[in-house]
């Protein structure tokens, strides 16, 4: 063998091996399949609790795990609604024999005594008791008696032979008021919770995600014992169902029934022999009325909750069983610490394909990701902010903006033209 | 010729013996090389869920989000930012994790703060493992019409070792945005999440 031959040779041998090391984060980089899992995120009063994920790659030879598949209940830190229950959280990945790669996931969270499926047959518990979450309480203390509404309706001389007594009778009435809502309590807004959790794969022919919420349910508990159910959750939500969960009139009826006789034995005392010229029953309904009204920003909205939220792009998907905020517009009424909560949160893909030895020979460079779109546009402005859960409205807005537009636009157009003529 | 040829084999020997050695070297070097080298905000790596400009005072929940087309829209949800999620998932070593969100003109937006974020300040990403840390390198103004120039730059994933990339709209004329503003940083530190149980 000539000597030219042979460092050929070995040349050829070192540049290969240099394309095997250049080669080997690529590998690394780009798993062939992939998924996660995460059993629940809550935000209360600024503190992060949550399950952790538990993430299962497969590089084509073997899968990796991350994470805690089996979280305890108790771990989820900063908070304290939730202390009993189980939780899951499972990922799993594989690779056909053509080196295609698949993956599945499945989170969520039952109450005890539920039991664990592991990620690929679609959930990932089974049974378990129902467990009871306190979204948040209802904060009565800041209804008040508001003056100028306690007398309308009446006659302008009964209003006139009231004013005498109305120094001493709106005091009366504020500080019946005040202890009708303290002996009332305070409400407490409940989630009743099931097993709720989410599932996604992802193979070679797709992406797929489902979600299933047993016995999901909203209600308030009034001191007591009565409860008034709110909003009933479906066991199987379609893709991003939307629920506005509202007070309702049942929950300011009893609230306001629950007052009434306070302030209506206050009302009958204070105005003594007046009581039998002025219509009483006018007086506590123009009272209740105005508590009712302010009520309203909870009888309105008070949770709102997207059920089996999912997110897909190429080869991906995840989905998010339960996602549940305490509106902004309620807090006024409503003393809560919980501010979002999120449960069975799965993802799944993107996967890829085993690299043949003979692509891995290739060193990797840019032009693997330049071929890819990237975002050349990002409208990320808006000039007012609109009322998020009323989309009609912002669409009737940016029409309205756009129709005044115009006519700013025809109006300096007819000024600009007189200016010319002049 | 043969005597040159005799007088040489000791070198050919030797040239062999060296080549063969690196060559043996580079394979078990490739073999047992790591894919790469782990930095602090591997530790903890993962998607976002939430991004913090303690600086601006903001806290803001990350969506993952898509490209519709060349558009990168932001959450419709003002309110929250949205990471796109063909870019870097934060805590890589390769690419760039590109985050956006609205700014709204008259107050509330999840980005509003953008503007007044200034170099070398922090910015955190929360991630499910923990947070990383990011120190502001640049913040940019770019005109709306250059921004397709500079679209590879600012948000391919051919480069960018892990930094982190926001952008949102500014300049705002009474009717319309006429640029982004784009802040770019880089991970310095990450802490993670202790599990139990």
């Amino acid at each position: 063998m000539r000597p030219s031959m042979i460092v050929r040779g070995a040349a050829l041998v070192a540049a290969a091996s240099v394309a095997t090391l250049a080669a080997a984060p690529a590998l690394a980089a780009d798993p062939v399949a992939q998924a996660s899992a995460s059993a629940v995120t809550l935000d209360v009063a600024g503190q992060n609790g949550y399950s952790g994920t538990f993430s299962a790659t497969n590089d084509g030879s073997k899968q990796t795990t991350s994470g805690n598949d089996k979280p305890l209940i108790t771990a989820l830190g900063g908070q304290s609604l939730l202390s009993v229950g189980t939780l899951a959280q499972d990922a799993t990945t594989s690779v056909d024999a053509s080196g295609r790669g698949s993956s599945a996931a499945c989170a969520g969270l039952a109450g005890q005594g539920a039991s664990l499926v592991a990620a690929g047959s679609g959930n990932c518990l089974t049974g378990g008791n129902a467990l009871q979450l306190e979204a948040g309480t209802l904060d009565l203390s800041k209804l008040q008696i508001v003056q100028g509404t306690v007398l309308n309706g009446l006659d302008q001389q009964l209003q006139s032979a009231l004013q005498p007594v109305l120094g001493t009778l709106l005091p009366a009435l504020s500080q019946a008021l005040t202890q009708g809502a303290k002996a009332l309590g305070n409400p407490g807004i409940f989630l009743d919770l099931g097993a709720v959790q989410s599932n996604c794969t992802a193979t070679p022919a797709g992406v797929s995600g489902d979600s299933s919420l047993a016995n999901a349910a909203a209600y308030v508990q009034i001191p007591g014992g009565q409860r008034i159910d709110l909003v009933k959750l479906p066991v199987h939500p379609a893709p991003n169902t939307d629920v506005v969960t509202k007070l309702g009139s049942g929950v300011v009826g009893a609230i306001t029934s629950a007052l009434k006789t306070d302030l209506a034995s206050t009302l009958g005392g204070q105005l003594g022999a007046l009581g039998v010229v002025v219509d009483q029953t006018a007086v506590l309904n123009n009272i209740l009325d105005q508590l009712g009204e302010q009520l309203k920003p909870i009888d309105n909205d008070l949770l709102k909750a997207t059920l089996n939220k999912q997110t897909k792009s190429d080869g991906a998907i995840t989905v998010t069983a339960l996602d549940l905020s305490v509106l902004p517009a309620a807090q006024q009424f409503v003393h809560s610490d919980l501010l979002h909560l999120t449960v069975g949160t799965s993802t799944c893909g993107p996967n890829g394909r085993v690299v043949t030895p003979a692509a891995v020979a290739v060193p990797k460079s840019d032009t693997h990701h330049s071929s890819n779109p990237v975002p050349t546009t990002v409208p990320a402005g808006v000039a007012d902010a609109y009322p998020l859960s009323d989309h009609a409205l912002t669409a009737g807005r940016v029409a309205l903006l756009a129709l005044v537009g115009l006519g700013a636009t025809g109006a300096g157009l007819v000024g600009y033209r007189r200016r010319l003529h002049r | 010729m043969t005597g040159l040829t005799r007088r040489l084999a000791p070198l050919a020997a030797a040239v062999r013996a060296l080549v063969g050695t690196l060559a043996v070297g580079l394979v078990v070097a490739a073999l047992v090389w790591p894919a790469h080298t782990e930095t602090v905000a591997d530790l903890a790596k993962g998607a976002p869920r939430r991004l913090e400009m303690p600086s601006v005072g903001t806290k803001v929940r990350v969506v993952p989000i898509d490209l519709n087309g060349t558009t990168l829209n932001p959450p419709e949800d003002y309110t929250e930012v949205g990471w796109w999620r063909r870019s870097a998932v934060p805590g890589s070593t390769t690419g760039q994790t590109v985050i956006t969100g609205h700014t709204v003109h008259t107050g509330g937006g999840s980005m509003n703060g953008l503007p007044d974020l200034k170099v070398d300040q922090e910015v955190d990403l929360v991630t499910g493992a923990g947070k990383i840390q990011y120190e502001i390198d640049s913040v940019q103004i770019v005109p709306k019409s250059q921004l397709p120039a500079k679209a590879k730059s600012l948000f391919g994933q051919g480069h960018g070792e892990g930094r982190l990339v926001l952008i949102t709209c500014d300049d705002w004329d009474g009717h319309d945005y006429l640029s982004n503003i784009v802040v770019i940083a880089h991970p310095f530190a990450s802490a993670t999440k202790a599990h139990h149980g």
